[in-house]
């Protein structure tokens, strides 16, 4: 938690690992609110319990992969930053 | 009770909704409806010379690949599923090859117009489908929304931590408040 405050703070450089800090940050935001929401929706009746599941598929999978492809492209600049094609 | 396959065939037809197919139990065979009171929506029941029970239940929602009408097939994991060549004859067996149930030449109301249909089984359900048969479109909306919502997810997720790179963080979290907003309030399953 003190690191995402730090991170807040900061300003984040193309560094695996603060890009990999900030993008935990937002992909567990984005899940776990989207989440809370739809329970919060369920619970006053306007979703049903059933499709809560169903809907946080392709939630949970579009953040993954967008923030995974995100971080990754981190990693491989820093490489190739690092160990430049000859 | 037994029925003749001629009395059945009266007693059972448009069994399933929309008065699609005549489905007659074969001699030996007896059906009775699961709802004397409203046949054509809580399907029928077949004892077989066997005395086993297989059932045929509409579906509230044909959920199949095909467009048409689709029912529910319960059986006995001996008995087997025999469609003509051209998909208008669907035959119901027993494990000695005992006729339990038939129908042919189904046919489909289409607004004014009845138009030939044939039978499909898919993962246990029969569905009779217009011979020009298809794809289930409800079924093609839903996986579009589904696709559309994770390549939304997908998008988003890129511009939400390029701002938060760019910003220090503050407007990726902003960002992400958006996207959990939009993901609460659009409808994806509007098309289905």
């Amino acid at each position: 938690m003190c690191r995402f405050r730090t991170l807040l703070s900061g300003r984040v450089d193309w560094n695996p690992r603060q890009v990999g800090r900030l993008v935990r940050l937002l992909w567990s935001l984005t899940v776990l609110g989207t989440l809370v929401g739809f329970l919060v929706q369920a619970l006053v009746g306007a979703r049903d319990w059933s499709g809560v599941s169903t809907d946080m598929i392709p939630v949970f999978l579009g953040a993954t992969l967008g923030y995974g492809l995100l971080w990754l492209g981190s990693v491989i600049a820093v490489k190739r930053r690092e160990y430049p094609p000859e | 009770m037994k029925v003749r396959g001629y009395v059945a065939a009266a007693a059972v037809s448009a069994l399933l909704a929309g008065g699609i197919a005549v489905l007659a139990p074969g001699a030996g065979a007896s059906a009775t409806p699961l709802n004397s009171g409203a046949m054509s929506d809580e399907g029928f029941a077949i004892r077989g010379a066997d005395n086993a029970v297989r059932s045929i239940i509409p579906d509230e929602e044909n959920t199949s690949s095909v467009s048409g009408t689709s029912a529910s097939v319960s059986m006995e994991s001996t008995d087997r599923i025999i469609l003509s060549a051209d998909a208008r004859v669907f035959l119901l067996q027993d494990q000695d090859g005992g006729v339990l149930l038939s129908s042919a030449n189904p046919t489909l109301e289409q607004g004014a117009e009845t138009v030939p249909a044939k039978f499909v089984v898919e993962d246990g359900h029969l569905i009779v489908t217009p011979v020009e048969h298809s794809p289930n479109l409800a079924r093609a909306a839903c996986a579009s929304s589904f696709w559309g919502n994770l390549i939304f997810n997908i998008g988003m997720a890129g511009v939400c931590a390029m701002l938060g790179i760019a910003t220090a963080g503050p407007g990726g979290v902003a960002c992400t408040m958006a996207v959990i907003g939009a993901n609460l309030g659009i409808d994806w399953d509007r098309p289905c």
